[in-house]
C-alpha cells in the first residue's frame, strides 16, 4: 500500500538567466488509497510535479516519498509506482497483450505463462479481454485508454501516476470513463495522483483537490471545502463553472460599495477595515433575480445564454458584467433591466491586493458548523 | 446564364477550358480531363523518353556487337552474356561489387543509425553541438562523389604529402600504402564511401528517431526498461520502415557506385577496387565495346533487382506500408 509524501519540491529549469522555476516549494501528501487531484491551468506545474513523482524528471530539491522511503534519487523503476499517459503512450508495434506485459517483462522474473495469467486477469477486470491480440492502431480511444490504465494496474503499484489520461477522449466517452476510473480506483483502493486541468473532472473524481498556479500549491482540500470556502482569489475563479464573478468594492461603513452596487457588510466580515478596497466574488448561481427597487444592484440583460434547465445571463452592471444563472427559458430577457440579490454566505471577500481570502464562511452549506444564518433572508 | 457563370469564375482550369472550347467540342475536353490518364501523361511521357526507352536501347544493344569505333553493328544475340558469365573479370568485379555494397550497407547504417542516434540524444536533453554535427556531416553528401574521390585520394597519397601518411609518418610509423595495395585500397575505398553515405541514413535515420513519441520513451522507463531495452522494444521497431528504405537505397546506391571509385582508384591496383559500373564504364569507353559494356549494364540491373526483390521478402512491411 502506499502513501506519498511531497516535501518541499522544487524544480527548475534551464540555467542563469533563462532559467524558470516550474514548481516552487511543494509539499504535500496524499494517504493510503486517496485520489488527489492536481489541477490548474497549463504550464502551473502540475505535470512537472507528477513526472517528479515518477522520476521522469530531476528533483532540484526537496524529496519525495512513498511508503516512508525517501526514492528521489531513485529510477522509476524502483518506485513502485505506475503511470497513465495523456496520448496513451502504447507501444504501437505491441499487441495489447504485448503492452500490458511489458513491464512485467522488464522489472520480474515471472514466467510467460505467469505472465500471460496476470494480462488474462487484468483484461478480465477492464473488460478487454477479447482485444488482447490487437495492436493499438485497430483500438478506439477508449479501448486504448483501458489498455493504458491495464498496463498501470498490472505492475500492482504502491501509487499510480495518471497524466491527463482522459484529455484525448471524446466529451461522452470522457464521463463513462471517469465514472470508471474512479471505480476502479477504489476497487483496487491504490493511491492515486490524477493531474488535469479539468475542474468538473477534479471536481467530481478527487477525494481531495490541490490546486496549482504559476508552479505554487494554491490550496489542498475536499472539492466542496474548494469550492465553498477558497483560499484566495485564483482558487475561486478557477474552480466552478461559470466563474464567479469578481467585483471591485470598498467598504464605506457597514455598506460594500461600488458603482451601482451596494451590499451591507456580512456579520463575518464586521472587522475588515471600513475605507479599504476589496474583491467581492459571487458564483452565478447564488444570484438571484429579485422584484425591481428591492435588489442590491441593477443591470441590463446584454445576452441569455440558454442550456435547457437553466440559462447564463450577462448583466451589465455600471459597465462591469455580471454573470448569473437562471432558471431555463423565459426567466429573463436580453435588453431588459433586472435587479439582483445574493446571499450574505455565499459573499466571498478577498483582500484586493494580494487576493487572499479574508473573512471565510465557516462551514460548507448544511454542516453543523454553519453559525451564520442569513440576515437577510431568514 | 452559363456564359456569365463562366466569366465569373476566376480559376486557371476554367480558364484554359474556355480557350480550348472555343475551338472544340466542350464534351471531348470533359472527358479527357477526367480521366486519370491525361493527368499521368506527362510522367508516362518523361518516364518513356528518357528511362524505359533507354533501357530498351541498351537490352537491344547487349545483343549487338556495337563498337565505337566501328559503325557497323551486328546482332549476336547473346554471345555478349557468354563472354561476360564466362570471363573471369566479372567474377571478380562481381566479387568487389558485393564485398563493397556489404560493407557500405553494414557502415552507413550502424554510422548513420550512430550518429542519429547521439544527435537525438542531445536534441532531447537540449544540448548544444546537433546542429553543427548535421552541418558537418551533411557537407560531405553535398559534395559530387568525384571529388570526394579526388579529396580522399589527396588524403591517402603514399608519400609524405599524403595527409594520413604524413600524420602517421609524424607519429613515427612508416608510409602505408593506402592505394597500391590490393587489400588496403578495397579497405580504402569503403572508408571513403562509407564516410559519404553516412550523410545519407543519418538524416534518414534522424528522421525517423525524431517521430518516435517522447512518451513512449517515459512510458518504458517506468516500465522499467533500461537505455538497452528502450532501444531494442521502442526505437528499433519504430525505426522499422526507415531501416527497410536506407538498406535498400544505400544497396542500390553501392550496387551501382561509380564515380567516387573512379576517382579514387580508378578499380586498381589491377582489378582490387573494379567494381561493376567501372568496369562496364572501362568497356565502353577505354575497349569501346559497347555491346559488350551494355551486356554488363543488363546484368547488374539484374542484379539490382534481385536483390531489391529479396529485401521485400525478408522486411516484412506489410504493416508499415
Amino acid at each position: 500500500m502506499g502513501r506519498l509524501e511531497i516535501d518541499r519540491l522544487r524544480k527548475t529549469f534551464g540555467r542563469g538567466g533563462d532559467k524558470v522555476e516550474a514548481v516552487s516549494e511543494l509539499s504535500l501528501s496524499v494517504a493510503d488509497g486517496e485520489l488527489l487531484v492536481l489541477v490548474g491551468p497549463s504550464g502551473c506545474g502540475k505535470s512537472t510535479t507528477l513526472n517528479c513523482i515518477a522520476g521522469l524528471e530531476s528533483v532540484t530539491e526537496g524529496e519525495v516519498v512513498i511508503d516512508g522511503e525517501v526514492v528521489t534519487e531513485k529510477r522509476p523503476e524502483d518506485r513502485d509506482i505506475a503511470m497513465v499517459f495523456q496520448n496513451y503512450a502504447l507501444y504501437p508495434h505491441m499487441t495489447a497483450a504485448g503492452n500490458l506485459e511489458f513491464g512485467l517483462k522488464m522489472t520480474t522474473d515471472l514466467s510467460a505463462a505467469n505472465r500471460r495469467e496476470r494480462v488474462e486477469s487484468t483484461a478480465e477486470l477492464l473488460d478487454i479481454g477479447e482485444l488482447l491480440d490487437k495492436k493499438p492502431k485497430s483500438l478506439s480511444g477508449g479501448q486504448k485508454q483501458r489498455v493504458a490504465l491495464g498496463r498501470a494496474i498490472i505492475r500492482d503499484p504502491a501509487v499510480f501516476l495518471m497524466d491527463e489520461p482522459l484529455s484525448n477522449l471524446d466529451a461522452s466517452l470522457r464521463s463513462t470513463m471517469r465514472t470508471e476510473i474512479q471505480q476502479l480506483q477504489d476497487d483496487l483502493d491504490v493511491t492515486t495522483v490524477y493531474v488535469t486541468h479539468d475542474q468538473t473532472e477534479a471536481m467530481t473524481m478527487a477525494d481531495r483537490i490541490a490546486i496549482m498556479y504559476e508552479g505554487e500549491l494554491q490550496q489542498v482540500g475536499q472539492p466542496l471545502e474548494c469550492y465553498y470556502r477558497p483560499r484566495n482569489k485564483f482558487v475561486a475563479e478557477f474552480i466552478g463553472e461559470p466563474a464567479m464573478n469578481m467585483l471591485r468594492v470598498t467598504r464605506r461603513g457597514d455598506q460594500f460599495v461600488a458603482d451601482g452596487f451596494e451590499y451591507p457588510v456580512p456579520e463575518r466580515a464586521d472587522g475588515l477595515p471600513s475605507g479599504e478596497p476589496f474583491t467581492l466574488g459571487v458564483r452565478p448561481g447564488a444570484i438571484d433575480i429579485v422584484e425591481p427597487e428591492t435588489g442590491v444592484a441593477t443591470g441590463t440583460v446584454e445576452v441569455v445564454e440558454p442550456l435547457g434547465e437553466t440559462s447564463h445571463a450577462h448583466l451589465n452592471i455600471a459597465d462591469t458584467t455580471v454573470t448569473v444563472t437562471t432558471d431555463g427559458p423565459g426567466s429573463v430577457e436580453e435588453g431588459t433591466q433586472v435587479d439582483i440579490d445574493f446571499p450574505a454566505q455565499r459573499a466571498h471577500l478577498f483582500d484586493a491586493g494580494s487576493g487572499v481570502a479574508v473573512a471565510r464562511r465557516d462551514g460548507l452549506p448544511g454542516d453543523q458548523t454553519e453559525s451564520y444564518p442569513n440576515p437577510r433572508y431568514d | 446564364m452559363k456564359a456569365e457563370s463562366r466569366v465569373e469564375d476566376p480559376s486557371v482550369g476554367t480558364r484554359v477550358r474556355r480557350t480550348i472550347a472555343d475551338w472544340t467540342d466542350w464534351g471531348i475536353v470533359d472527358r479527357l480531363v477526367s480521366r486519370p490518364l491525361f493527368w499521368l501523361l506527362p510522367a508516362l511521357v518523361f518516364i518513356t523518353v528518357f528511362q524505359l526507352y533507354p533501357v530498351f536501347e541498351v537490352f537491344r544493344m547487349s545483343l549487338t556487337d556495337t563498337s565505337l569505333i566501328s559503325s557497323e553493328e551486328s546482332y549476336v544475340w547473346l554471345e555478349n552474356y557468354r563472354r561476360l558469365l564466362g570471363s573471369e573479370r566479372f567474377y571478380s568485379t562481381l566479387r568487389v561489387t558485393g564485398i563493397y555494397s556489404i560493407a557500405s550497407v553494414v557502415l552507413q547504417i550502424g554510422l548513420g543509425l550512430g550518429l542519429a542516434l547521439s544527435i537525438d540524444y542531445g536534441v532531447r536533453r537540449g544540448l548544444r553541438g546537433p546542429l553543427l554535427t548535421r552541418v558537418v556531416v551533411l557537407s560531405a553528401w553535398i559534395v559530387p562523389g568525384i571529388i570526394i574521390g579526388l579529396v580522399w585520394r589527396i588524403m591517402l597519397l603514399e608519400t609524405n604529402v599524403g595527409v594520413v601518411n604524413n600524420a602517421l609518418d609524424r607519429l613515427g610509423f612508416g608510409i602505408v600504402p593506402f592505394l597500391s595495395d590490393a587489400q588496403l585500397a578495397l579497405f580504402s575505398v569503403v572508408a571513403a564511401g562509407a564516410w559519404r553515405g553516412t550523410a545519407f541514413s543519418m538524416i534518414m535515420f534522424y528522421a525517423g528517431l525524431k517521430r518516435v513519441p517522447d512518451e513512449l520513451y517515459r512510458a518504458a522507463k517506468v516500465d522499467g526498461a533500461g537505455p538497452l531495452a528502450r532501444f531494442r522494444y521502442v526505437t528499433l521497431p519504430q525505426l522499422k520502415p526507415v531501416m527497410f528504405v536506407v538498406t535498400i537505397l544505400v544497396t542500390i546506391y553501392s550496387l551501382n557506385s561509380f564515380d567516387l571509385i573512379f576517382a579514387l582508384t580508378n578499380g586498381g591496383p589491377g582489378r582490387a577496387t573494379e567494381v561493376i559500373a567501372l568496369s562496364m564504364y572501362k568497356t565502353a569507353f577505354n575497349s569501346y565495346q559497347m555491346g559488350m559494356a551494355a551486356a554488363t549494364a543488363v546484368v547488374l540491373l539484374v542484379v539490382t533487382l534481385t536483390v531489391t526483390a529479396i529485401y521485400f521478402r525478408v522486411f516484412d512491411i506489410s504493416e508499415e506500408i
